[in-house]
């Protein structure tokens, strides 16, 4: 059988806000793939142990306070320190197209706005995460 | 530690897609003590473990942790959200905590539990924790890959679903009432008396609040207390026998299986399928023809 | 169908708690501001209030919402972002600074941190030689549905009750004007709950901090009039009118029968309302003003005392100076040239108004009597129930939007070539290191024995069933900081541990 895509959702930061995680999540379960929710208020630290505990294939990262450029940026760094390999970032929430752009070129492979659909987050996973 | 984060990370990853477990790993298992949690949804299991966590860490005990969570039956896909009640021992580096999904294999427990359970062995934890969904009568595999069984109940749950639980009554070293802050004590406590039981491990109830903490010393102490009960008293040998038998049994039935939905496709066996559905062969009749044809291949 | 003879300013209230509404006084425009320095949020304050808005309202940033101050490691990234960082009083002296405090009313969005910002609130205004009776405002104070929906809790439940029980007492007595909680259903909306589940769900939570008050040995009527609530105004326009309708209905039965409120004013469901902001979409940003007058016409029409329209940027970051003014137009049009003052509840009669609030009511007393049998909101938002029944009806929202069932006009329909990029507003990335600095030398200046001294009081008093109100007002006067004040409470209440799943 074939190994299902495997992602870790989680939101960084003090931001509460779960509702669009937790539909991504939903969605993402009922498109075949296990996906690991760990909540609010994760560090980019705790965020990145999940993901290397978990062998995860993707991480997905919400914010919707503002706060993405420096947590976002930590848990990219943390994840070159640690060397984790194969594991795509995708980001969403309340992302300025600026700060998409950074943030691309940091290493995050897709931010997905407000009205994204989680069809398209799927297929997005299914095209670039390489389930192993 | 025998093996750092990422190279245990990615050996249970080999070994949920199906991978056998490498000898050499296998055989520096045998040192954990295995704690399965299990019980109906929304007792509280997975905050318990946290709880249970703090406790072992500051007994300067290593803790591997496996949980199980359903796949959808339709989609393929699962929600593994019980480590959210754990992320913050996540940094811990004597803490591993891995969220599997069932992958359509009943009995609360994946196909390659018990492979995950001697790598977390093998790694060096001191305790390996499971815990797992709490479907009901199937939980009685969960004690054959455990050497002790905690179920986790709380107060009120109803007659009925204590009823249906019986199975899970009766695999119970150690019986936890969790949720004891927000209901009526008294009544919990009438409730707590478990069945009659001949062996002889007097089974505890331990009343606890993973919301308070309240209890969690306690059980601790109950699980290790058990822990020595089965040292003492053989039992331990005896049940890891038993485990190891099951384990090589279930492995064997897989194998078979394989092989006999393999067998399925050849032509012939797709007829004589077809005519037992038209009525033409009946099903006994249709098992010697096959098994034959089976049997012939596996020798 | 019986026939109902409902008048405006007359129990139930379903057609509105006064018998001329609008004709007589106007509801209040209360937009939400603040953000970064608390400069920054004086500057905007005088330019809204010279604009022609009545009432000011105050945005907090997250680390002082859940208990941090601006150096702290857990406020990384978060200082000055979705509202102003307060951290000590001399951080609110700035805020207000030329605002004064007996003139103007004050609605701060604060929840685990509300009696502290109400304490520093009370401090300026007592620097100001204004005395407490003469100052009126808001904190939201609802704790519960932060557990559910919103997230910015620090405590667990129960510690969490006895802190907002000791604001209605303390006000009670001390602050006459001030309203003490805004039970809100805003957020539980947003989340994804159905209007019904609004309804209910914010009922729910108001019943338990009555009961919480209650308990305490309060008289009901000396405490209900000061409570408020703050509804959210969604894009199916009737349905929302209803909803208000049936929300005052409701809440009219419950304190009468259900608390015995003898004070007809303890009866009168008093709201808030902001325009939804689920409803904006990045795309297409010129549409979200059209939905935001809608949403708010509807609010209107449904009779609120006090209303935020967004601005047609908040889905994307902070709304601009333009774009804030436009929403505050917005308000004014409707007031001045629409005419739907004229009459209070003019959709009353309506045979679709009326059905549709029936029904509402309905369904919300459904889940309320689904509630009470769980043993109260608190048991259920415990066990799990409240969480389950938003972010599923979130989910499936969703799912009908992608199968288009449900269009929204420019995301899944009508969509247009060009993206617009909006301008938005930028935070100064110097200011988290600035704020370091202030913290350091506000620690540096003040009495640190007598700050000691006060959190050593405050320490001992919430272990105890004391009041905590004064001891926190003498903290804050004495330079204590929101995060040290925090501190010895975490320390004392431990903390909340979400233990939800879906």
């Amino acid at each position: 059988m074939k190994r299902p895509i495997k992602v870790l959702i989680a939101k960084a930061g003090l931001d509460g806000h779960e509702r669009g995680a937790l539909v991504v999540a939903m969605g993402l379960r009922d498109a075949g793939m296990e996906v690991v929710y760990t909540g609010i208020r994760n560090t980019p630290e705790q965020i990145v142990a999940a993901a290397i505990q978990e062998d995860v294939d993707a991480i997905g990262l919400s914010s919707l306070s503002g706060g993405h450029m420096a947590q976002f940026k930590r848990v990219l760094e943390l994840l070159k320190k640690e060397r984790v390999k194969g594991v795509l970032v995708f980001a969403g929430g309340i992302i300025p197209d600026d700060d998409a752009k950074k943030l691309k070129k940091l290493g995050i492979k897709a931010v997905f706005g407000p009205g994204s659909s989680i069809a398209s987050i799927a297929e997005f996973l299914r095209k670039y995460a390489r389930a192993k | 530690m025998t093996m750092q984060g990422k190279e245990l990370t990615k050996l249970v990853t080999r070994l949920e897609d199906g991978e056998a477990l490498p000898s050499e790993v296998y055989a520096q298992t045998g040192r954990a003590r295995i704690v399965g949690i299990t019980g109906p949804p929304g007792v509280g299991k997975s905050s318990l473990i946290d709880r249970l966590i703090d406790e072992l860490r500051k007994q300067g005990k290593t803790v591997g942790v496996i949980v199980v969570d359903p796949t959808s039956p339709i989609s393929g896909g699962a929600l593994l959200g019980d480590r959210l009640r754990m992320q913050r021992h996540s940094e811990d580096t004597g803490v591993f905590i891995r969220s599997l999904a069932t992958r359509h294999h009943h009995g609360g427990l994946t196909d390659s539990t018990p492979q995950i359970v001697h790598a977390l062995d093998a790694a060096g934890f001191d305790i390996v924790i499971v815990e797992t969904v709490g479907t009901g009568q199937d939980e009685v595999e969960v004690a054959e890959v455990v050497d002790t069984v905690a179920v986790v109940l709380m107060p009120e749950l109803g007659d009925d679903i204590q009823r249906a639980k019986s199975g899970l009554m009766e695999i119970a070293d150690v019986l936890v009432m969790n949720k004891m802050d927000l209901m009526n004590a008294d009544a919990a406590r009438r409730e707590a008396r478990p069945p009659n039981d001949a062996r002889n491990w007097e089974r505890p109830t331990i009343h606890t609040s993973a919301k308070t903490g309240e209890g969690i010393t306690i059980l601790c102490g109950a699980l290790t207390a058990h822990h020595a009960y089965l040292v003492d008293s053989g039992e331990l040998a005896r049940r890891r026998e038993r485990a190891a038998r099951a384990e090589v049994i279930r492995l064997l039935q897989s194998r078979l299986t394989l092989s006999i939905l393999h067998a399925l496709e050849a032509p012939l066996a797709q007829s004589i399928l077809t005519d037992v559905a038209k009525r033409k062969l009946d099903p006994h009749d249709a098992v010697e023809k096959l098994s034959n044809a089976i049997w012939d291949r596996n020798k | 169908m019986t026939e109902r003879r409902e008048e405006p300013g007359k129990f139930p209230f379903t057609r509105g708690i006064h018998t001329t509404m609008y004709r007589g006084k106007l509801w209040t425009m209360r937009q939400y501001a603040g953000f970064g320095t608390a400069q920054e949020t004086n500057k905007r304050y005088k330019y809204l209030l010279s604009q022609g808005q009545t009432g000011l309202s105050m945005a907090f940033d997250l680390p002082t919402q859940i208990g941090y101050d601006s150096d702290d490691a857990m406020a990384l990234g978060e200082v000055g972002r979705v509202g102003v960082a307060i951290s000590s009083l001399a951080d609110m002296e700035q805020v207000f600074r030329g605002i004064p405090l007996d003139k103007v009313s004050t609605s701060m969005t604060i929840n685990a941190t509300a009696s502290i910002l109400l304490a520093l609130y009370l401090a300026v205004a007592g620097k100001e030689g204004v005395p407490w009776s003469k100052v009126s405002g808001t904190v939201q104070n609802d704790i519960l549905k932060e557990y559910i929906a919103r997230g910015t809790y620090i405590f667990p439940p129960l510690p969490s009750l006895r802190l907002i029980a000791d604001i209605v007492e303390f006000c009670a007595k001390e602050v006459p004007g001030w309203n003490t909680i805004s039970v809100g259903g805003y957020h539980m909306r947003e989340a994804g709950c159905t209007a019904a589940q609004e309804i209910a769900f914010t009922l729910a939570d108001g019943i338990a901090y009555v009961q919480t008050c209650v308990d305490r040995g309060l008289n009901v009527d000396d405490f209900a009039p000061r409570i408020a609530f703050f509804f959210n105004c969604h894009s199916n326009f009737l349905e929302e009118v209803a909803k208000f309708r049936a929300a005052r209905r409701l809440w009219a039965h419950i304190m009468r029968d259900r608390f015995g409120a003898k004070n007809e004013r303890s009866m009168m469901l008093r709201f808030h309302t902001q325009t939804a902001g689920s409803t904006l979409t990045a795309q297409q940003p010129d549409n979200n003003v059209v939905r935001t007058t809608i949403e708010a016409l509807a609010a209107v029409l449904g009779g609120t005392q006090s209303l935020h329209t967004n601005s047609k940027d908040e889905a994307i970051a902070l709304p601009t100076e333009e774009s804030a003014l436009l929403a505050l137009r917005t308000q004014q049009i409707i007031a001045h040239e629409s005419g739907v003052t004229a009459e209070p509840d003019p959709l009353g009669g309506s045979y679709y108004i009326e059905s549709l609030t029936n029904q509402l009511e309905q369904q919300a007393r459904e889940y309320l009597h689904k509630i009470d049998n769980m043993g109260g909101m608190l048991k259920a938002i415990e066990g799990g129930y409240v969480y389950k029944e938003i972010y599923r009806a979130a989910y499936e929202h969703q799912k009908t939007v992608e199968r288009k069932e449900k269009i929204i006009v420019g995301v899944n329909e009508f969509v247009g070539d060009k993206k617009l990029v909006l301008k938005t507003q930028t935070i100064d990335p110097k200011l988290e290191p600035r704020r370091r600095r202030e913290l350091a030398t506000l620690r540096k200046k003040r009495n640190a024995a007598r700050a000691e001294k006060c959190l050593a009081t405050l320490e001992k008093a919430a272990k105890s069933s004391e009041n905590l109100m004064p001891i926190i007002v003498d903290c804050v006067r004495s330079y204590v900081t929101v995060g040290e004040i925090c501190k010895v409470l975490r320390r004392t209440f431990g903390e909340y541990r979400p233990s939800h799943s879906i």
